[in-house]
């Protein structure tokens, strides 16, 4: 069949967005419908907009899904086993992290799903959005897929202003950070939800969790659901259990596991520091980090003493107190953000 | 090479692991498209299990660098229409298979009426299609495969593909423009409302 320019031109957009040579463009493009595609911009320019929105609704276009239980997925797998019983099975030993180890480096690359072909000339704004907390601020926004993030002092956060269908959600963070994100329709597109944190990504579809990294150690809490952790050298690690912890250290390049409770770690959304068995250089670091206090200590041998408990950090003067108690120090304060401590 | 490479390595390996992980990343993927073709849940169900324990019992077999989702379409679709063939008792041809699938919008760019006349719309074109040119369609808009892996899949030659995928184009198209008319009342009623 042989198009023509004209035949398009008094289409409204959900009419364009329906033709079946206009998908063909927005789903494959190739040279001969981006050709003519652009000599249609170029005889009709009023259409432009049309154009634009309609591309947006035919690239949002997905197949529903008719996916199994997950009762039904557990009773698959179990038959599955059954069926290999008769074979010699070798389960790895150690399990998963063991399995992860052995051969997650062998991962040369990224998974890249890319469903939308790129109809890049339409895409829509890709401007930048960079949100910031001062040092003590504790601020939460709503990402524009209804997101929630909860950002701790000192910390930024830039994402994209606008986030189409099929294209991952995108973040990247600088401090610290927890995340409540938006579940997917049960229907909806696939629209994986990523954070890139210093050389470590996780990617989720609907969780929550904590990200913080200082100092090149990147640390990911998770507080429900499961996440995967891949740090830049492409080693992974799944998290499944609430307060399962993965750090990376910039550099020493691995991927370290351990469980951690979880509600020590969200506390300072609370304007709270829960402290267990931490070191007391670790305190300062996270005084100095989230909350922009200087410390001068007089001894640096208190650095290595280890403490335990609740800090309250929403009023100045009760931490000062707390801490002159817990260290058995001398505190005073110089200036707004100068904290001298001076051992008993 | 992809990330899930690691997982058809550990598989040649023995390492059972590998056929879990495998398994939980590909079992929505084959069951929906399993259920394209037809609607019994048991017989997909089945479809599943036999493409992943064979997977397993030729593991010694895997190509080293294959691509896992292609590799898995293509024997799950293969076994899925023998158990077809088995369980009906007739013989299928290509010709006569079903497949079928529904369409939708991201209701942020569309609004409810007019995502359900636009999907009407295309569901029609769809319906008038033969089941093979619906399942290239498919293959071609929603998953983004090349002709290669599509001809793989389907067990054709590459160049069957590109007729198919042109036919069922212009057949749409054909079935697109004589509905034009009709089309254009229906997207213009709600806003004389």
């Amino acid at each position: 069949m042989k198009h023509s320019i004209q035949y398009y031109a008094d289409l409204n957009m959900y009419q364009l967005a329906a033709e079946p040579y206009f998908l063909e463009w927005v789903r494959c493009p190739d040279d001969e419908n981006r050709e003519f595609w652009e000599a249609f911009l170029a005889a009709f320019p009023r259409k432009k907009e049309d154009v634009a929105r309609a591309a947006a609704i035919a690239g949002s276009m997905y197949v529903k899904k008719d996916r199994p239980l997950p009762a039904q997925q557990t009773a698959m797998w179990d038959r599955i086993r059954a069926g290999i019983d008769a074979d010699v099975v070798t389960a790895a030993p150690g399990g998963m992290l063991y399995f992860l180890r052995r051969y997650a480096w062998k991962a040369a690359a990224v998974l890249v799903l890319a469903l939308v072909a790129s109809w890049l000339v339409f895409r829509q704004d890709q401007r930048m959005v960079q949100v910031a907390s001062a040092y003590g601020e504790v601020k939460q926004l709503i990402l524009p897929d209804g997101t929630i993030v909860v950002l701790n002092g000192n910390t930024s956060i830039r994402y994209s202003k606008s986030w189409n269908a099929g294209k991952p959600r995108e973040v990247w963070v600088d401090g610290e950070a927890f995340f409540k994100v938006k579940p997917l329709a049960v229907n909806g597109p696939q629209q994986r939800f990523e954070v890139h944190s210093n050389e470590v990504d996780v990617r989720v579809l609907g969780t929550s969790f904590n990200v913080r990294n200082r100092r090149g150690v990147t640390a990911v809490v998770l507080n429900t659901g499961k996440v995967m952790v891949a740090a830049a050298d492409n080693r992974q690690m799944l998290l499944s259990k609430p307060g399962d912890m993965v750090r990376y250290k910039k550099g020493a390049g691995n991927l370290e596991k351990r469980s951690v409770p979880v509600k020590a770690c969200l506390s300072w959304q609370q304007h709270k520091l829960q402290l267990d068995q931490t070191s007391v250089a670790d305190l300062f670091a996270m005084l100095e980090d989230d909350w922009g206090y200087h410390i001068v200590l007089k001894d640096s041998s208190l650095l290595h003493k280890q403490i335990s408990g609740e800090l309250d950090m929403a009023d100045k003067q009760i931490l000062i107190e707390a801490l002159a108690v817990t260290l058995d120090a001398k505190v005073t304060q110089q200036g707004t953000s100068t904290i001298i401590v001076m051992p008993n | 090479m992809r990330s899930e490479q690691f997982l058809w390595d550990a598989i040649r390996n023995s390492d059972v692991t590998g056929l879990e992980m495998l398994y939980k990343q590909y079992n929505e993927v084959l069951y929906s498209y399993g259920k394209r073709f037809t609607g019994d849940t048991h017989l997909v169900e089945d479809a599943v299990q036999e493409t992943f324990i064979s997977i397993w019992k030729y593991r010694h077999n895997l190509a080293a660098g294959s691509n896992p989702t292609y590799y898995l379409l293509r024997s799950f679709r293969n076994t899925l229409l023998q158990l077809l063939q088995t369980r009906s008792g007739t013989t299928y041809t290509e010709e006569s298979l079903d497949f079928s699938f529904e369409v939708a919008f991201d209701s942020k760019l569309i609004a409810g009426e007019e995502a359900a006349i636009l999907s009407r719309r295309v569901q029609q074109a769809l319906a008038q299609l033969t089941g093979r040119q619906r399942e290239i369609i498919y293959f071609r808009f929603f998953e983004g495969l090349s002709f290669e892996e599509i001809a793989g899949i389907m067990q054709m030659q590459v160049r069957a593909t590109y007729k198919l995928s042109a036919r069922a184009l212009a057949a749409l198209r054909g079935i697109m423009a004589s509905g034009t008319g009709s089309l254009l009342l229906l997207v213009l009623i709600p806003h004389w409302a």
